[in-house]
């Protein structure tokens, strides 16, 4: 895309095209949510207009949206899907709103209305017996987890961390979660909901007691889930039954004020570790190994800046520390590191826990960053936080430099994705030299294992850090992140966006598989009219 | 400063919720987990601190213009401070400040919701929030034998406050407040008829220029009066002497009545002789915890730095200022005097709620709320009555005038939630 194109792609933001809906539409919503769950004023809706990753991409642009409804039922949604049916409006349906509008939870069409689903904030049933809960779409991770922790159980949450909405996850989303070396990832806990399809059918997918023995592939659930997940392009999730797990964070003791909440007590059975590799390929070792023993309650790679952001309490002192040149003493390239959690559910399995992961740390050279203890000593805090809880990625990611960019990411063998690392690291280097993107000194990839690295080995995403207000750093965004596409087609390999951003699946070809196609018809059977113009799931073909 | 300087905040914000929300690690039972009443209360993203800051971004930009639900929205906002304190916990953003500088904008642009514009009326004729009459201010102390500071001098200044003032059933803890003072032998003054407000709330409300005058003002009576010391009862008067004076470069040595007395038993000058069996909770005043902390100067001299263009570092683009930043995070308030006065009290037991501390959730009363839409403050200060019921304590204690009548208000038709509240000081004085 050229410089200028992109510009033109910009500038829409600050002066947004506005639609108005009918009066006849207006009407018609109102008489189902009532005039206090529904806005038309432009000055409300502006509080949903945000800026992130999405422009860097080139799509779309920011477009207001003409009115924000708030059901609070299922049978609201499902009248609302029926007016906004018969006139030709289109649905953006948002959680808890993290998202990288206009690719995801953004307005993409002027005639396309937010659905904020925040009135629909229940959760239905805890089961430990049968280890699952009910949840409504606002229900947040942290919510959830702060329930289940005192009846021993905890729930996946994706890397954005525990502001996330569980039931969004689990139906529509993908993206890396710390925990996932022991939780998987969204779509496998899902065990199944109440759909409202777009047409304002509902349906409900699972036997009675919410199970539902199917996995991605070829039935209704497979479809309407998929791998990646529809990304709020076809139609809404009103309940969700999800699998939670044991919580091996029991016992653990807090108090404090902002930002240090301050642990008293950790727990007996969870410990984590904070490992630094002197090159890609012992970490790579250390991964494999640690998939061999099947060991692991909590997984992250990250880079050291991203990490020292997670470990301090603002910018002034993170830059401090960075500014010493610690850290890249300690820590820095050609080294990587990782932080890793490991939990048990008895003393005897903790300790064997224990004699594994230090024989594995002691095979792959790493060290355990003592130093670093003493140079930030909350580190061990920081770093508990953010496997534990999940706590760390606003930090390590938002924090520094305003706002971050999801680039080329892979789901692939741990060897690929650490050549894959260290290339981007190459390429990303002429982008930071320039004042364009933050510093890291090195390769950007945060990375984590699924279900012990047995489905499909690391996930990692290439995250970098810029100031969302300078359009300059956005173009440089964007001009990496098609420059980085190259070298993986080259290969053959796919990018990992390029199985799920519609217009980027064009551009990857036959390497982003026929995913697209498959979604296409998907979209064509179930939302012909595109009343969920997400553009980043899929378009409904007429030649399909 | 301007609304629009805060640009790069209201960009920064990721939309990532984490402002509706207590501490993310901190998370325990669903139903206490939020912060924002404003939110919970009015549910579109727009009321939360994220959703102000992207409508303010799109107000400076002249995305749109006034109306009357916009209006609604900027001010059915208690500027509790919670979702500042939630969002700081993981960023470097001033959300409460961009919050405070859009209804600036608002008072400079004449937009004014009716309510708050009799109540700053009432506050120019007769200085006070209440919308009654400046003789009237006095009357509480009423026989009370004690130096009058318009005419005589005293080291400390027991400055009463609005609320407490015209308030008749607050009068009790006014005048057992200087029991205690005088007991200990402080040599204290009252202003009485001639005390001024303190104008934190009305600068909450958007009236900078109210506060900057009313400022100057009470900081010369006190001078006159040879005061050095400032006490009061009214955690809305602690937080505007304590921090929104301070934002405008002045210090000024003000004690809340609890830290006074905590003091004052610390030393052995007040000591207890009664025991009160009570089971009580204790509800932090958002003015006298969060918003309570001072700002605080990058070196001496230098003004406090509110926000300005970050500086290229040697790592690139991070968000550093020129001089490192003091961010106010709200663990300086005042959280630990008031549970240890509970803790002395014989007989008295302290059971905690769920949202504490910098943490706790407000009890709707603030910033213009209360007057502007007391439907909104109540329905507030009744989950914060749950929260309390929930924790078997049979009173609900708290340090502030504003927090105590807006629960009582909320309890007043009966079919609501019901609990016993006291002022702190009341428990005090049963006691000695």
């Amino acid at each position: 895309m050229k410089s200028e194109e992109r510009v033109r792609d910009y500038l829409p933001v600050l002066k947004p095209k506005r639609n108005r809906l009918s009066r006849e539409a207006s009407d018609a919503l109102r008489a189902i949510l009532g005039p206090e769950n529904m806005t038309e004023d432009p000055g409300v809706i502006d509080g949903y207009h945000n800026y992130t990753t999405g422009q860097v991409l080139g799509v779309g642009t920011m477009i207001a949206p003409p009115a924000v409804v708030l059901p609070g039922s299922t049978e609201e949604v499902a009248a609302i899907m029926r007016v906004l049916q018969r006139h030709k409006l289109k649905c953006c349906p948002i959680t808890t709103n993290y998202g990288a509008p206009p690719l995801w939870g953004g307005i993409t069409t002027k005639d396309m209305i937010y659905m904020d689903l925040r009135r629909m904030n229940r959760i239905l049933t805890v089961d430990t017996k049968n280890q699952y809960v009910v949840v409504e779409p606002y229900v947040t991770a942290a919510q959830l987890n702060g329930e289940l922790h005192k009846v021993g159980f905890t729930n996946h949450c994706t890397g954005p961390g525990p502001t996330i909405a569980p039931l969004a996850t689990t139906t529509q989303g993908w993206g890396m979660g710390f925990d996932s070396i022991f939780m998987g990832w969204s779509g496998r806990n899902f065990l199944g909901g109440e759909w409202v399809s777009p047409k304002g059918e509902v349906i409900g997918i699972g036997a009675p007691g919410w199970f539902y023995p199917d996995s991605p592939g070829s039935a209704f659930y497979g479809a309407l889930r998929g791998g990646m997940g529809p990304l709020g392009g076809l139609g809404v999730f009103t309940k969700c039954s999800i699998k939670i797990y044991p919580w091996a964070g029991q016992g653990e003791v807090k108090s404090g004020d902002q930002p240090k909440i301050h642990i008293e007590r950790y727990p007996d059975h969870l410990k984590v570790y904070y490992l630094t590799f002197k090159s890609m390929d012992d970490m790579t070792e250390f991964m494999y190994m640690v998939n061999k023993a099947n060991i692991g309650y909590g997984l992250d790679k990250n880079p050291p800046v991203g990490a020292v952001f997670v470990m301090t309490n603002s910018n002034d002192e993170a830059y401090n520390i960075l500014a010493s040149g610690i850290v890249d003493e300690i820590f820095g390239p050609p080294k990587v590191n990782v932080a890793l959690a490991i939990g048990a559910f008895s003393d005897r399995e903790f300790q064997y826990q224990l004699k594994v992961i230090e024989e594995i740390i002691a095979l792959s050279h790493a060290s355990t960053n003592d130093e670093l203890r003493e140079v930030y000593p909350d580190m061990a805090e920081q770093m508990y936080y953010h496997l534990a809880w999940n706590t760390g990625t606003a930090q390590g990611v938002f924090k520094a430099a305003g706002t971050f960019y999801v680039g080329i990411s892979y789901m692939d063998t741990t060897d690929v994705c650490s050549d894959g690392s260290l290339l981007f690291g190459k390429l990303k280097k002429e982008y930071e030299d320039r004042g364009l993107l933050l510093q890291e000194g090195g390769e950007s990839n945060w990375a984590a294992y699924y279900e012990g690295g047995t489905l499909g080995g690391l996930h990692t995403e290439t995250i970098w850090q810029g100031d969302n207000s300078d359009l300059e750093q956005i173009l440089g965004a964007n001009d990496l992140f098609f420059k980085a596409c190259k070298p993986w087609l080259d290969r053959g390999l796919t990018p990992f966006w390029g199985m799920h951003v519609g217009h980027f699946g064009a551009l990857m070809g036959g390497a982003a598989s026929t995913a697209y196609d498959y979604r296409c018809r998907i979209k064509k059977a179930f939302d012909p009219k595109n009343v969920f113009g997400n553009i980043l799931y899929a378009l409904p073909r007429e030649d399909d | 400063m301007p609304l629009q300087d805060y640009k790069l905040d209201m960009m920064r914000c990721e939309k990532d919720s984490v402002c509706k929300f207590v501490p993310l690690m901190m998370h325990d039972t669903k139903k206490y987990s939020e912060i924002c009443p404003s939110i919970v209360r009015f549910n579109f993203h727009t009321y939360s601190g994220s959703g102000r800051l992207f409508h303010a971004l799109g107000f400076i930009r002249g995305r749109h213009d006034y109306s009357d639900e916009m209006l609604n929205m900027v001010y059915n906002c208690q500027m509790c401070g919670g979702c500042d304190i939630a969002c700081k916990a993981v960023r470097d953003i001033e959300v409460l400040e961009t919050l405070i500088e859009m209804r600036v904008r608002c008072v400079e642009d004449g937009e004014i919701p009716d309510r708050v514009a009799e109540v700053i009326d009432g506050l120019k004729k007769e200085n006070n929030m209440m919308i009654s009459p400046k003789a009237d201010r006095g009357k509480w102390a009423d026989g009370l034998k004690m130096k009058d500071l318009a005419a005589e001098r005293a080291e400390v200044c027991f400055h009463a406050g609005c609320r407490f003032s015209y308030d008749e059933s607050l009068w009790p803890t006014l005048r057992g407040a200087i029991e205690i003072l005088q007991r200990a032998g402080v040599d204290v003054g009252v202003f009485g008829q001639a005390e001024n407000c303190c104008a934190g709330r009305a600068y909450e409300m958007g009236f900078q220029g109210e506060l900057l005058t009313f400022m100057q003002s009470n900081l010369d009576a006190w001078k006159t009066a040879g005061a050095k010391i400032v006490v009061t009862p009214c955690s809305d008067c602690y937080a505007s002497l304590k921090a929104w004076y301070s934002r405008f470069g002045n210090t000024v040595q003000v004690y809340h009545i609890t830290e006074y007395v905590h003091k004052l038993i610390e030393e052995g000058k007040l000591t207890f002789s009664k025991t009160y069996p009570l089971r009580v909770t204790y509800h932090d005043p958002c003015h006298l915890g969060r918003l309570s902390e001072p700002y605080e100067y990058s070196a001496p001299g230098k003004p406090y730095i509110m926000d300005e263009r970050p500086l290229a570092s040697v790592k690139g683009i991070c968000c550093v200022y020129d001089e490192p930043k003091p961010w106010r995070r709200g663990a300086n308030g005042v959280y630990d005097q008031p549970r240890a006065i509970l803790r002395s009290i014989p007989g008295v037991s302290l059971t905690e709620m769920e949202r504490i501390r910098s943490y706790a959730w407000c009890c709707g009363a603030g910033g213009g709320v209360m007057q502007s839409n007391p439907d909104f403050a109540q329905s507030t200060a009744r989950l914060r009555i749950e929260e309390a019921i929930d924790t078997g304590a049979e009173a609900l204690v708290t340090a502030c005038g504003w927090c105590e009548r807006n629960f009582r208000d909320a309890m007043k038709s009966g079919d609501g939630p019901n609990i016993e509240v006291f002022d702190i000081l009341d428990l005090v004085l049963k006691a000695i």
